[in-house]
């Protein structure tokens, strides 16, 4: 159940307003997670923003795999069917690719490398190994790539978090829980 | 360096007083870069600075991250935080009861990865926190995990005062 009141549409303040329909629009409906999150204006239009400027890193079936693979990391079954639903939907990811993504890898050799290393950085908390930067270097990923590999991982576990937190009710198509597949 | 993330490590330079090799690597890929400094400037209006910078510590120290641990504690100080409430937020605590309950709750969301339990959601609203403080409580330690992360991978050479390394205090 749910560990947060959920905002009616006059309660949603003014600064959040326009981000919230963004989404809305974007998405075609608007998402529990979102009506939360607009309760913190800065919180929201941050992440926001956030997720705006980060969509110019990499390429979206990377960046979509990404998400799947620390969501699955940080156990956020919310943010599983809302990154399995993106992926399928926007990044035109196949069913089979979304399950490898989750397991964090690709069958793209240099998508397989991004998943791995993005995989490595949430579970070790960045600690990785020499070999892992140097796998993920080999396979094509400049500094600056890289960088953005671990700035996507910071900004999907922002979400994680938030959806760990207050446990949002479903409202994007069920998928396997994490740790199940 | 390029052009792109020029105006933003000038900033930091102007306001630090030097460039923190830190950010002279960060500067490499101007998507993130920027993307991160607009994060962390419009985070800069939640809570108050002595809040944000003890969930920094608590998190940094959870995250292992030596270098941001050394960044962390000279801004703290700039905040005005002395050396011992310093140590207490490595370890997730803070001396003012409400400023405590934010910390806890802080180090249980980064430790448990957002997993937190039925008692500590209600600890943190019982001390005063809305519901939007918690977004703003959870946004700032993902905001802090980036740079624990990024600089966890890149592990640049350290160029801030030396402090205790992540679980030793």
């Amino acid at each position: 159940m749910s560990r947060i009141t959920a905002l009616t549409p006059d309660q949603v303040p003014a600064e959040s307003k326009s981000t919230l329909d963004a989404f809305t629009k974007n998405i075609g409906f608007t998402p529990n997670m979102m009506t939360a999150f607009a309760k913190s204006p800065i919180a929201f239009n941050a992440w926001a923003t956030l997720l705006g400027s980060m969509s110019k890193a990499l390429d979206v079936k990377t960046r979509d795999s990404i998400g799947l693979a620390v969501s699955e990391v940080n156990g956020c079954n919310y943010c599983l069917t809302v990154h399995s639903f993106t992926a399928e939907h926007m990044a035109k990811l196949p069913a089979d690719e979304i399950i490898l993504a989750r397991k964090g890898h690709a069958t793209e050799p240099k998508r397989d490398a991004a998943v791995q290393f993005a995989k490595k950085v949430i579970e070790t908390r960045g600690n990785v190994g020499d070999a892992d930067l140097k796998a993920v270097r080999d396979a094509g990923y400049t500094d600056a790539n890289i960088m953005e590999i671990v700035a996507l991982v910071a900004m999907y576990s922002l979400t994680n978090f938030f959806n760990n937190v207050f446990d949002h009710e479903k409202d994007f198509p069920a998928v396997t829980p994490a740790g199940a597949i | 360096m390029p052009a792109d993330s020029k105006p933003a490590l000038d900033m930091f330079t102007r306001s630090i007083g030097f460039t923190p090799n830190m950010l002279a690597t960060f500067a490499q890929s101007p998507i993130a870069f920027n993307a991160w400094a607009t994060l962390r400037g419009a985070l800069n209006r939640a809570l108050d600075v002595k809040t944000r910078e003890v969930i920094s510590l608590a998190v940094s120290e959870v995250n292992g991250c030596n270098y941001c641990l050394a960044v962390h504690s000279l801004a703290a100080s700039m905040a005005k935080l002395p050396a011992d409430e310093i140590i207490l937020a490595r370890k997730g605590h803070a001396s003012d009861p409400k400023r405590d309950a934010a910390v806890q709750f802080a180090r249980k969301v980064i430790e448990h990865r957002g997993q937190v339990g039925d008692a500590d959601l209600q600890a943190v609203r019982d001390a005063g926190y809305t519901d939007a403080n918690l977004m703003e409580i959870v946004a700032l330690v993902a905001v802090y995990s980036l740079t624990n992360f990024l600089n966890n991978v890149f592990d640049p050479e350290k160029d801030y005062p030396a402090v205790t390394p992540a679980g030793s205090i």
